[in-house]
């Protein structure tokens, strides 16, 4: 026991970031964990980063973190591909949990948009895109750290829970949660259109504490009460259609999941 | 038999009372918090803080203590105690009764938190009158709050009445003009007509209500007496020294009931909903012989939906 526990000990987990259709924002935000980046990787053989590598092994990732949404055809290419070569896949950001702005083109007709895209080059093959979906409606994920982009901290905290072989905790309580703790002036009182009370927190309610509403970077919440929802911004003489844009911004798949079958109360 | 005391001479007392101690007060900014008050002149005393007294108390997010891992001899290392004494102004009868509630759960005899303790005893209590209620939603008449502060001020147009309520109250009000008269009560035009709620678990007003309901505990924050947390640990890069600390919950998320096994044993809404209510009326009293709710309304007036719990049980037959 003791034998293999200094085996392990010796060898480090094998940590890799792989990124499909996104802006590579995520993978930044984990560099951005200056402080305690050295420190931490240290801890890890870091064989995939893109962004700060020149060579990267594609194979035998303990814990592969994956930002962007599966667009392409290369794209799930790749994911499948990752996917056999992780133990712990992570989706990192709001396109690999969510889907984020790629998806919203689910709320329109697929031609319209690759006409208003791709009409300006007609023969050029490789820009026939695929439905844009987040990551797991394709392949297994293990873990989400939503968001757009992800909290550098939580990020650093994820990764230390899993080196520490703790199973890591979701940040699951609304936004409106962390920004009355920050005893925010509530912006739907102030007669913004903010979305805290549907929005999945974890990012220390960022926006509403600098006077911006929340549009959801982080996902609804998985009992988000979209009819009561719905009801406080007509309530309160919101434009319907701008609100119906703030919710699909980062969240159109769900927003559809929870329009087409609204979670009925279970007695 | 009460005091006086100029409205003049009110900072003058003010300066007096917390000399060496911040004092903390309603302060107007783009809405009204409590906060330490730096210049008598932001003091506030319109209307009640939406925000309760909780935080000075038993912070959003506090550090218990540091974690070693690895040193056989010490692994917990408690943190040393750091409160400065304070003297909190312009509090309202909901408030404190808020802390008396709370000092029931954090200062009882089996289980006694060290860091509520310490603030709570480096407290001052001086609290204002309501008259009329400072919002729409306040239904404490309904409450049967208790007299519990230090001292109470009673605005009666060019000076306050005060009245103490304890020992250390009255000795800073000793040097003040004696002065004979009769506190008003506080009349609320909301109620709640009290009920007993364990037969009234299965209502159908429950339901009409938790439609609304979009559990985002804006309800549990403002509340002056809930204190539900959650406890964190967290490691530094090196992972061998980190710190515990905890934070607010709310009963009214999901996960909130979540067990080992990953069982959650308050998985609808309507359950949370109910939990929140039954716990201030009914669990409570079975344990303290009080209700936990102060009846201040500020889960009423916090509520996205406005939804209004003393109409539930209202409605009951």
């Amino acid at each position: 026991m003791k034998k293999t526990k200094k085996a392990s000990k010796a060898k480090k987990p094998r940590v890799g970031i792989q990124s499909i259709t996104g802006c590579a924002g995520c993978q930044l935000s984990l560099y951005f964990i200056e402080d305690v980046l050295l420190e931490l990787f240290d801890k890890i053989e870091l064989v995939a980063a893109p962004m700060i590598k020149g060579k990267n092994e594609e194979e035998n990732y303990d814990i592969l973190f994956v930002e962007g949404s599966v667009s392409s055809k290369e794209d799930l290419e790749n994911l499948l591909k990752w996917r056999k070569q992780a133990k712990f896949l992570i989706a990192l950001g709001a396109c690999a949990s969510h889907g984020c702005m790629q998806s919203m083109k689910h709320m329109m007709h697929e031609e319209e948009v690759e006409a208003a895209v791709y009409n300006k080059f007609p023969s050029d093959k490789r820009l026939k895109p695929i439905t844009a979906v987040p990551l797991h409606k394709h392949v297994q994920v293990d873990f989400y750290i939503p968001g757009c982009p992800p909290d550098k901290e939580e990020i650093e905290r994820v990764l230390k829970w899993l080196l520490q072989g703790i199973k890591p905790r979701v940040y699951d309580k609304a936004v409106c949660h962390e920004c009355s703790l920050k005893e925010n002036y509530c912006l739907l009182d102030q007669g913004i259109e903010c979305l805290g009370p549907l929005m999945n927190g974890g990012c220390k309610a960022l926006c509403p504490d600098y006077n911006h509403p929340c549009t959801g970077c982080r996902g609804m919440l998985d009992d988000a009460n979209l009819k009561s929802g719905k009801e406080i911004l007509r309530d309160k003489g919101f434009d319907p259609d701008l609100m119906i844009k703030r919710m699909t911004k980062y969240n159109t798949l769900q927003f559809m999941e929870f329009e087409s079958k609204p979670k009925e109360e279970k007695k | 038999m009460g005091k006086v005391l100029g409205k003049k001479r009110l900072y003058e007392f003010l300066e007096k009372v917390s000399k060496g101690a911040d004092l903390i007060a309603p302060v107007k900014t783009d809405t009204l918090r409590f906060g330490i008050i730096k210049d008598f002149n932001d003091i506030c005393l319109e209307g009640r803080p939406l925000f309760p007294l909780k935080k000075f108390f038993s912070p959003a997010k506090q550090d218990l203590f540091r974690l070693n891992l690895g040193e056989k001899d010490e692994p917990f290392k408690e943190e040393k105690i750091m409160i400065k004494p304070r003297v909190i102004f312009g509090g309202r009868l909901c408030d404190f009764n808020g802390l008396l509630k709370l000092d029931k759960l954090f200062l009882s005899e089996e289980f006694q938190d060290d860091y509520y303790k310490e603030a709570r005893e480096k407290t001052l209590l001086i609290g204002i009158n309501c008259d009329p209620p400072p919002s729409k939603y306040c239904f404490c008449e309904s409450m049967d709050l208790e007299k519990y502060y230090d001292l109470f001020f009673h605005d009666m147009g060019d000076k306050y009445y005060i009245e103490s309520g304890s020992a250390k109250g009255q000795a800073l009000i000793m040097d003040l003009e004696d002065y004979d008269f009769l506190m008003p009560n506080i009349h609320c035009e909301k109620k709640l007509v009290r009920k007993e709620l364990a037969q009234h678990y299965e209502d159908p007003a429950w339901e009409q209500e938790n439609e609304k309901c979009l559990s985002c505990g804006k309800c549990t924050s403002h509340c002056t007496t809930c204190l539900c947390f959650d406890m964190l640990d967290e490691m530094q890069a090196n992972l061998k020294n980190g710190k515990r600390s905890k934070e607010w919950d709310s009963c009214q998320f999901e996960n909130f009931t979540l067990v080992a096994g990953g069982l959650v044993f308050r998985k609808e809404r309507l359950p949370r909903f109910k939990h929140r209510i039954y716990h201030k009326l009914q669990y409570f009293r079975e344990k303290f012989g009080m209700d936990m709710c102060t009846g201040c309304g500020r889960c009423i007036e916090a509520c996205p939906r406005l939804i209004d719990f003393t109409e539930v049980i209202n409605k009951f037959k």
